[in-house]
């Protein structure tokens, strides 16, 4: 399970987050709801372990977030904008990754790609956003990990890609048993998402 | 430790390639490929070339530090491989190790290359293989503390181009506040005799300081070995500071700095005051330089005005909007006070420096030298049994251990006189190095200026250096012959006036006649006829087919009285 407690953090005068709360459940698909500039990313990634929190903490199967690298093991991050180093394709991203984690499913991601008319070979850089973006989401659903967090990759997605993207984040979710948390700026983005919802502006704040 | 965190494996091998091709090109010439072709570097070819290496290692540690660091400016390369289930300890480990790979692999082919074509066309020996191997470990080291700093500057920016202003600020820093020094405090060059106890801080002057002797092949490689131990060492704690610090910084740097011209907010006013506080005194000395009246006042109207005017200029590079650097008046009063303490510091302890004079009974002799005069002398030379030279002493050695000087009282009141009035109010001041010699045993080392209008002092300096003992502490030929078998190529006479050069003759004989006259000429050096003027002509005696050679400085009152016993001496 994913708890986030009292998380604070200030860019200079800024205040992004004031203690916010939270628990997101094994085993299902929660939505983090904000709009532009809630502080939906720095949540995100706060809950990513990549953005040290100034206060509060993130707890992850009872260990902390932050420099950790069994937990990190656990968890895979999609940023707002994914990157992907130039001239590398779908199958060697995923190759890079499967030596940071405990590995992938081939089968899983060939499966997607195809779904998704993915090519597999072709350098992401070069290929049109949606399915760029779709790329990436499918080498995250098919690593072996127990978390996906997902920055809203999703309003920059046409209604089709979208409608992809979510039948890709459910089938993981119920199939193969991942936890997503998912940022949004509006449930209308992916109606055909079902879970729990947390308002970044009215998350418990203790 | 994990290799592969870089992706993008081909680009990497293809820039490491080019490397190694630009330094086959760089230091193939004074590492084994010279050493084959030439047998040796002559010593007036070191200095370019080690000047190369360092512009090229500098250049290199730049590019690649940047290279390997600079993701750190990009939110979305940060959220790549900031997200990967490394730990931030690992990841810099494996991106530093990936970076310095680089480097490395190019030296590897660099060095293959050069013993494939170098070794085959001539026989090295052993001697110029050690000295390759000193010159590689010196500049591997320059090149780790360089590529540190690059790091920490690229860690401390979250912009690129700020990022390499700092590297070039932070790389130069050293340097930078020897010259703030140099021109706020005389004491730091003109009070210390001939500058030769200044140590050297700064990763280059260390780096270039060694790397000359250490690859002339006219230098014994026990003496190349040595100045190669002491700048290793040197280097080698530089090295281990900077990547301390520079790991340290990337540890602690949030993320989100990806965002911002500087990544930690605290460092912020650091910069400004890293930057404003040399440039404004630099500024100030500046000004004092360039007005003759009111010189002081000029000095601190200039400090305020820089310092008012690169505290903006730095906030607005941060801050990005003049009218909030305008508003940051709390650090530009801050960066001021910091300025003038450090002026008010330095200034202090220079008047107090510059204003000892010995005590009467204190002085045991001492040894002065006109700077003027080092110009005119040439080397000191050591000649080994068979009138070659081997070694050569230093100016300023040669006269600290030839030169004792006991006409105490005189030197005593000129030092008196000096420090009662500023040389920039004399007409013609004349700066005089003076080395003193304690009853206890110790040394000190001062300038003193003298003011030459003034008679008094004039007949104090001609006390001083009238007499023989003061000119067989200057010049080695007022007391050695040429030795026998040494073989003078040549005699030249330099019109200094006419700027023509014209060759008088040869051989020891002629130049031991020739010196002889000369002597007898400089017993009319003194500061009321001769000195006071021009040197008019040199007399240059050659060595060795031109490396070394004596210089004979001739005054017009010299040449007009003994210029004909001179020519005879050599006809």
């Amino acid at each position: 399970m994913i708890e986030i407690v009292n998380i604070t953090k200030h860019f200079e005068d800024i205040c992004a987050l004031n203690k916010v709360s939270a628990s997101f459940p094994e085993g299902e698909i929660s939505v983090i709801l904000g709009t532009s500039g809630s502080g939906k990313s720095t949540l995100v990634r706060i809950i990513g372990g990549i953005v040290r929190p100034d206060g509060g903490a993130v707890i992850v199967d009872d260990m902390p977030v932050y420099d950790n690298e069994t937990v990190g093991q656990r968890i895979f991050l999609i940023p707002e904008e994914p990157y992907s180093p130039r001239y590398m394709s779908t199958a060697e991203l995923v190759k890079f990754y499967a030596g940071k984690y405990e590995g992938y499913d081939e089968e899983r991601l060939k499966a997607l790609c195809d779904s998704c008319s993915v090519p597999m070979k072709t350098p992401i850089r070069k290929l049109e956003k949606n399915k760029g973006l779709l790329a990436h989401l499918a080498i995250a659903v098919s690593m072996k990990v127990k978390y996906l967090i997902c920055d809203d990759i999703f309003s920059s997605m046409d209604e089709n890609s979208r409608k992809l993207a979510a039948q890709m984040i459910s089938s993981a979710v119920r199939d193969w048993g991942i936890t997503a948390v998912i940022a949004l700026p509006d449930t209308d983005l992916l109606p055909n998402i079902s879970g729990k919802t947390y308002e970044l502006e009215t998350v418990c704040r203790s | 430790m994990n290799w592969k965190l870089f992706a993008d494996h081909k680009r990497r091998i293809l820039i490491s390639l080019g490397f190694a091709l630009l330094i086959v090109a760089v230091y193939s010439g004074a590492m084994l490929l010279r050493y084959g072709v030439r047998g040796e570097i002559p010593f007036y070819e070191v200095k370019p070339l080690t000047e190369n290496f360092c512009i090229v290692t500098l250049v290199l540690a730049v590019f690649i530090g940047a290279y390997g660091f600079s993701y750190l400016h990009s939110m979305k390369r940060v959220d790549f491989y900031h997200s990967l289930p490394v730990t931030a300890e690992k990841r810099f480990r494996s991106i530093y190790l990936n970076t310095c790979s680089f480097y490395f692999m190019g030296i590897i082919v660099a060095l293959a290359v050069c013993l494939m074509f170098g070794v085959p066309a001539g026989n090295p020996g052993p001697a110029a293989f050690a000295r390759s191997g000193m010159a590689l470990v010196l500049t591997v080291l320059l090149f780790l503390t360089i590529l540190n700093i690059t790091v920490y500057a690229f860690t401390l920016s979250g912009n690129t181009v700020i990022a390499i202003l700092i590297d070039i600020v932070l790389i130069f820093y050293i340097d930078l506040w020897e010259r703030v020094i140099e021109l706020t405090c005389d004491f730091a060059t003109h009070s210390t005799f001939f500058a030769t106890k200044r140590p050297d801080i700064s990763v280059i002057d260390i780096y270039l300081g060694a790397m000359y002797p250490t690859i002339r092949s006219d230098v014994s490689l026990s003496v190349s070995a040595g100045f190669f131990a002491r700048a290793c060492i040197k280097l080698f704690i530089w090295a281990t500071i900077t990547f301390v610090m520079c790991r340290r910084k990337y540890l602690r740097r949030p993320a989100e700095a990806a965002r911002s011209l500087v990544a930690f907010y605290s460092s912020h006013m650091l910069i400004k005051l890293m930057v404003v506080v040399p440039v404004a005194l630099l500024m100030g000395n500046s000004t004092y330089d360039s007005f003759y009246e009111y010189r002081n006042v000029m000095q601190i109207i200039s400090m305020i005005l820089t310092a008012i005017v690169v505290s903006i200029l730095v906030e607005i590079l941060f801050s990005r909007s003049l009218s909030a650097a305008v508003r940051k008046w709390g650090s530009i009063i801050f960066a001021l006070f910091v300025i003038f303490t450090i002026f008010g510091i330095m200034r202090g302890v220079e008047k107090k420096y510059n204003a000892y004079v010995p005590a009467t009974g204190e002085l045991e002799s001492y040894a002065v030298f006109d700077p003027l005069d080092s110009y005119y002398y040439g080397f000191n030379l050591n000649f080994d049994e068979d009138g070659h030279v081997y070694d050569y002493l230093d100016a300023a050695e040669y006269v600290k251990e030839n030169m004792i000087l006991t006409d105490t009282e005189a030197i005593l009141k000129l030092a008196g006189r000096s420090v009662e009035k500023d040389y920039h109010e004399m007409m013609s001041p004349l700066p005089l190095q003076v080395h003193y010699r304690l009853n206890n045993g110790t040394v000190r080392n001062r300038l003193i200026w003298i003011d030459m209008e003034n008679s008094g002092n004039r007949k104090m300096l001609n006390r001083i250096v009238g007499p023989a003992y003061y000119k067989e502490g200057i010049w080695q030929a007022f007391t050695e012959n040429v030795p026998e078998d040494a073989n003078v190529t040549s005699i030249d006479y330099h019109d200094l006036m006419e700027d023509e050069y014209r060759h008088v003759g040869e051989g020891r004989e002629s130049a031991n006649k020739l010196i002889s006259v000369w002597r007898d000429a400089m017993t009319m050096y003194d500061y009321d006829h001769v000195r006071y003027k021009e040197v008019a002509a040199e007399i240059e005696v050659h060595f060795d087919g031109g490396m070394y050679m004596w210089v004979l400085p001739l005054y017009e009152d010299m040449i007009n009285e003994f210029g004909e016993a001179m020519l005879e001496s050599i006809e």
